[in-house]
């Protein structure tokens, strides 16, 4: 165990994980990603191609599910964890050090950087060193024999706490991924669609995805033509989440402008036509109206596929009836914009295997057997909808926030402190002088030494660590 | 300002910062210390130009250099001008970074004024706040990343300058303070790259559902991070100092560049239109 320890708290180990991960990300981005983009991936396993068969046996086209990264991923995160508790007990040991400025700390100094002479008694000297730390912008405390500047004791914590943020960032990452569903969902102008798993045309769940809401996602309006200022946005659905009769979000839904209602997140993936129709009996009685979307097939996105459903009567299959709106391009695309003036053609299949297509006008009807109709209530949009389940994101935007404040400080604010000590010279009076450096920073002595020179000390030698005794003389 | 005097503007730009790079490499070739001084005069009156037609063009596409290759590429040109002016004005000793930066500057520039200069409008993804966050750190990392390189470049050779340039090298700051800017400069670009990434995941989730997709772009943002996350590690807990410290900082830049532009031109993404179009 402490061989594994001494390891992962080796900076060598720390940097040649880190550049690993960086390498392994970069190689499998010329890999075509099953996750990333399907399309292309599937066109490049159906190429055949001579490195095709090696690089999917190895598993790099779905590299970010790839045992090698998670392992990488998560040495790396246990090398940064193993690197945090380290920085975070030091930081901890020089925190509670800090602005000890009792006489017993002479003897724990054991090297000074330099000497400074000060024309006159003690007491001048106090005020070259008080000008000195303020030009270097340090707080000075004072203990009996010990003068003590500081600043940058808030840049002590900052790298602790930011490799610490890294590290909840990897495992609250890794967490929420495996507990988020994220689905697309079609919602026909003027319905409710309750969220559940079944309701999803796609679907993709973590291992440990949370349960679904069953509240119902209703698409309340559509306005053709959205603009803001000089932006475009096209069509854009109002959507509403209701749980029974309360509204509990409403609003219209377009890129930049999600809806968040408790843990959904709701996004205008497309939008499309939706035929309304209504099964009448013999008897003309409604016996149940739908809304059937037009094009939601994930496999061939490309506006050209019509919807088709059945129509049953106790249990027996009257008709299989597909429908589109009649408007198809001179490449066969459906329209995108509902037409003024709608048309629907319905192909009727019917169990007698006979089959027949009719264009129809909204409020038309079509017969399909038994003396019972299909009519065509209305042709109007449909919202496909991206819903994601995701609790992680928030925490993950607060802990981007933390680790580039933490590391800010770290960087930017480093903790730097100067012990003075003050003692008699002849007619002079010498300052020893300690500079403390949690980061080596070769131009703080300097900067000191030109402090004290610009506050009124005569001379300042550098001592370069010569041994400081008990009695506060440089041997 | 109409495209035609952009246009023109901007070739006046190229020709100055032409003309910056050719006096910056003679006056080293030859060792003339005067030539490199006329050589930064120059990029500055260069810039002047420059500034006037992202100005321009930014008032009549509405919307700032971040569309398109031309415009992407012209401000990155215009960071790193503004950046050795920047340096040089603290530190006059180091304009013999010029030598590098302006013919880097000349090419990047000379290069988007080849490629097509209509304005892209700005797309219903496009319209976020987020965008000017994330567009404006990238901009800001790439400069601090390449004065960290420009001041890796002066510590690795200030001192096989020779003749009476070596009186040039008297006036670099010491070693100890050329290392320590270093640092700092790669410290921010860190610390603006991070806020880069941070913003674009932010963003992505307001536009599309997912902070994260493993973009190649996005990719390659990350493995920039990483890259410099090592080059401060190895200094900060390898003690990497001097010449092993300046050579990570300039090894570490073109990973930066390939991810800012050689990317969108090389991988087909959805990021890719905000170099090639849409």
């Amino acid at each position: 165990m402490k061989f594994v320890l001494r390891l992962a708290r080796s900076p060598r180990v720390a940097i040649s994980l880190i550049l690993a991960v960086g390498i392994y990300v970069g190689v499998v981005t010329a890999v075509p990603q099953a996750a990333v983009s399907p399309e292309e991936h599937a066109l490049w396993v159906a190429s055949g191609g001579p490195l095709v068969g090696i690089l999917t046996a190895l598993g790099l086209d779905r590299a970010h599910t790839n045992p090698l990264f998670l392992l990488l991923g998560l040495l790396l995160c246990f090398s940064t964890a193993v690197c945090s508790w380290d920085r975070t007990r030091l930081a901890m040991r020089l925190g509670q050090r800090r602005g000890q400025v009792s006489d017993g700390l002479v003897r724990r100094i054991e090297h000074v950087d330099a000497v400074a002479l000060v024309d006159g008694d003690s007491s001048r000297a106090e005020e070259v060193v008080a000008a000195a730390a303020s030009s270097l912008g340090m707080k000075l405390r004072s203990g009996r024999s010990l003068r003590y500047a500081e600043r940058g004791a808030w840049g002590l914590f900052g790298s602790p706490v930011f490799h610490w943020s890294i590290v909840a960032l990897v495992l609250v990452t890794g967490l929420g991924q495996s507990m988020r569903w994220e689905g697309l969902i079609g919602v026909p102008q003027g319905a409710t669609v309750q969220e559940s798993a079944s309701a999803y045309a796609r679907l993709d769940s973590g291992p440990l995805a949370l349960s679904h809401t069953e509240w119902g996602l209703r698409v309340t309006g559509v306005d053709e033509d959205k603009r803001i200022g000089d932006v475009e946005y096209g069509v854009v659905p109002t959507i509403a989440i209701v749980s029974g009769n309360t509204v509990l979000a409403q609003a219209e839904v377009y890129p930049n402008n999600p809806l968040r209602a408790g843990p959904l997140l709701i996004h205008l993936s497309d939008y499309g036509l939706s035929v309304g129709v209504e099964v009448l009996d013999a008897q003309g009685v409604s016996q149940g109206e739908s809304n059937h979307i037009v094009d939601f097939d994930e496999s061939s996105p490309s506006g050209t596929t019509a919807s088709a459903f059945d129509v049953v009567e106790d249990g027996s299959m009257l008709a299989r009836v597909s429908v589109e709106v009649a408007a198809r391009d001179a490449r066969g695309t459906l329209p995108r914009l509902r037409p003024p003036s709608p048309r629907v053609l319905m192909v009727v299949d019917k169990v007698d295997g006979s089959s027949t297509a009719h264009t129809l006008s909204v409020g038309d009807s079509v017969p399909l057997a038994n003396g019972w109709e299909l009519r065509v209530t209305g042709v109007e949009y449909y919202a496909r909808l991206s819903v994601v389940r995701d609790w992680s994101v928030v925490w993950i935007y607060f802990l981007l926030a933390v680790s580039t404040m933490a590391l800010t400080l770290a960087l930017l604010v480093p903790y730097r402190a100067v012990w003075f000590r003050l003692g008699p010279h002849g007619a002079s009076t010498a300052i020893h002088v300690v500079v403390v450096r949690h980061r080596r920073d070769e131009l703080f002595g300097d900067a000191v030494t030109q402090a004290l020179v610009d506050a009124g000390a005569i001379r300042v030698d550098p001592c370069h660590g010569e041994e400081l005794t008990t009695e506060g003389e440089v041997s | 300002m109409s495209e035609y005097v952009e246009i023109l503007t901007m070739w006046a730009a190229v020709t100055l910062f032409a003309a910056s790079a050719v006096l910056f490499t003679v006056g080293l070739v030859f060792q003339r210390p005067a030539l490199i001084a006329a050589g930064m005069w120059v990029a500055a009156l260069g810039l002047v130009p420059h500034a006037v037609a992202i100005g321009g063009r930014w008032v009549r596409v509405d919307h700032g250099p971040y569309l398109g290759f031309y415009e992407v590429v012209s401000s990155y040109a215009f960071m790193t001008v503004a950046a050795l002016l920047l340096i040089t004005r603290r530190f006059s000793g180091l304009r013999v970074v010029g030598v590098v930066v302006m013919p880097i500057s000349f090419l990047l520039l000379g290069g988007a004024m080849l490629a097509p200069k209509a304005g892209l409008e700005i797309t219903s993804q496009l319209a976020s706040w987020w965008l000017t966050v994330h567009v404006a750190f990238a901009k800001l990392s790439y400069g601090a990343f390449v004065a960290a390189m420009a001041l890796g470049l002066v510590y690795l050779y200030s001192d096989r300058l020779k003749g009476r340039l070596a009186q040039l090298a008297e006036r670099f700051p010491s070693a100890e303070a050329l290392e320590e800017m270093t640092f700092r400069f790669v410290a921010v670009g860190f610390i603006f790259l991070g806020i880069m990434i941070a913003a674009g995941a932010i963003w992505a989730n307001e536009a599309w559902g997912r902070y994260w997709a493993w973009d190649p772009i996005e990719t390659w943002s990350l493995i920039s991070w990483l890259v410099y996350a090592a080059v401060l590690h190895a200094r900060l807990t390898l003690g990497w100092r001097g010449r092993r410290f300046a050579w990570a900082t300039v090894a570490a830049l073109p990973i930066v560049l390939f991810a800012l532009i050689g990317v969108p031109l090389v991988y087909n993404s959805i990021h890719g239109a905000y170099l090639t179009g849409y």
